[in-house]
């Protein structure tokens, strides 16, 4: 086993005889130069204006973190065929497990479909005196899309669950 | 003779049976089991006869039809609504909704449909539970 170190510098040597090697450091160093985050154009600028020198936050990474936060998979049931032949008459049942008493309810059940022109499908609002927090439709897809049911508790909190509906014929309204 | 009397007969019978196309906004309920007691919980199934247009679609002529789809709908259980639902376009035709309800004393059980014009389609069933 040779030294890593002489093992490396063996391998520089060879890329500064060959013509590209110029090229290929130069293009590992601004790659280096990139990663590193104290070396990025856009703080730099920051400090010249004497701001406060906080990252500001993407829209996508603070959305991100609020689904993590706030929504939860788990306690919602939904039933959707895997393939579906006719787009104009798709079966989709919602079931949330929930004692429904008038502490603890499910206040509404919302149905959305990813690829349709509309695609929120339903909004069902319940009370604590149906007993059950149970829905199922028959639906139009317009094509192939996911389906995604959210489940909005009496305590604020949200529970979801998806599923991929594979349509070979969409509907002809869609 | 005798034969072409029960011929004709037969066919006058199959041409005056009750036609069984729907009119549009006639609403069907139906409840399972059929036997339930005070304390069980029914499943509900409901459907209404009527043309879910998206505004998307075209007729045969090839003009746009406009939207016409159930918009809203109210479950009422002894004058006071239990379940309420907004629906869009994208339910298939003949919307059908089916619900769980819990069953604490007799009474009507009514459920009202609203297109996106304002027309009201009522339809009641009583709830009789056995004891």
């Amino acid at each position: 086993m040779s030294n890593p170190q002489k093992s490396i510098k063996g391998f520089l040597n060879k890329l500064a005889k060959t013509k590209t090697s110029i090229l290929g450091l130069s293009l590992i160093i601004s790659v280096l130069l990139s990663i590193h985050p104290s070396n990025g154009i856009s703080k730099r600028t920051v400090n010249r204006g004497k701001a406060k020198t906080v990252k500001p936050e993407t829209t996508k990474s603070s959305m991100d973190k609020l689904r993590k936060e706030a929504i939860k998979s788990g306690r919602v049931k939904l039933r959707a065929p895997i393939i579906a032949e006719n787009g104009a008459i798709v079966p989709v049942q919602v079931q949330v497990s929930s004692p429904m008493t008038k502490k603890d309810y499910v206040k509404m059940i919302v149905i959305i479909i990813e690829k349709n022109p509309v695609p929120l499908l339903v909004k069902v609002h319940f009370t604590p005196e149906s007993g059950h927090a149970y829905f199922s439709t028959r639906v139009q897809f317009a094509k192939t899309s996911i389906v995604r049911a959210y489940a909005v508790m009496s305590d604020g909190k949200v529970y979801y669950n998806s599923k991929l509906v594979k349509v070979s014929h969409g509907c002809v309204q869609g | 003779m005798k034969s072409l009397i029960v011929c004709f007969v037969v066919l006058m019978g199959l041409l005056t049976l009750p036609d069984k196309t729907r009119a549009i906004g006639e609403s069907v309920i139906g409840i399972k089991p059929k036997k339930y007691k005070v304390g069980d919980s029914i499943r509900v199934r409901a459907t209404i006869i009527y043309p879910q247009h998206t505004g998307f679609g075209k007729d045969k002529k090839g003009r746009i039809l406009p939207t016409l789809f159930i918009k809203k709908v109210q479950v009422y259980y002894i004058d006071k609504v239990i379940i309420s639902m907004e629906l869009t376009p994208y339910l298939s035709q003949n919307p059908f909704i089916e619900f769980k309800v819990k069953v604490t004393k007799a009474g009507l059980f009514k459920i009202v449909w609203t297109d996106n014009h304002g027309r009201k389609f009522v339809k009641s069933i009583k709830i009789k539970p056995t004891r």
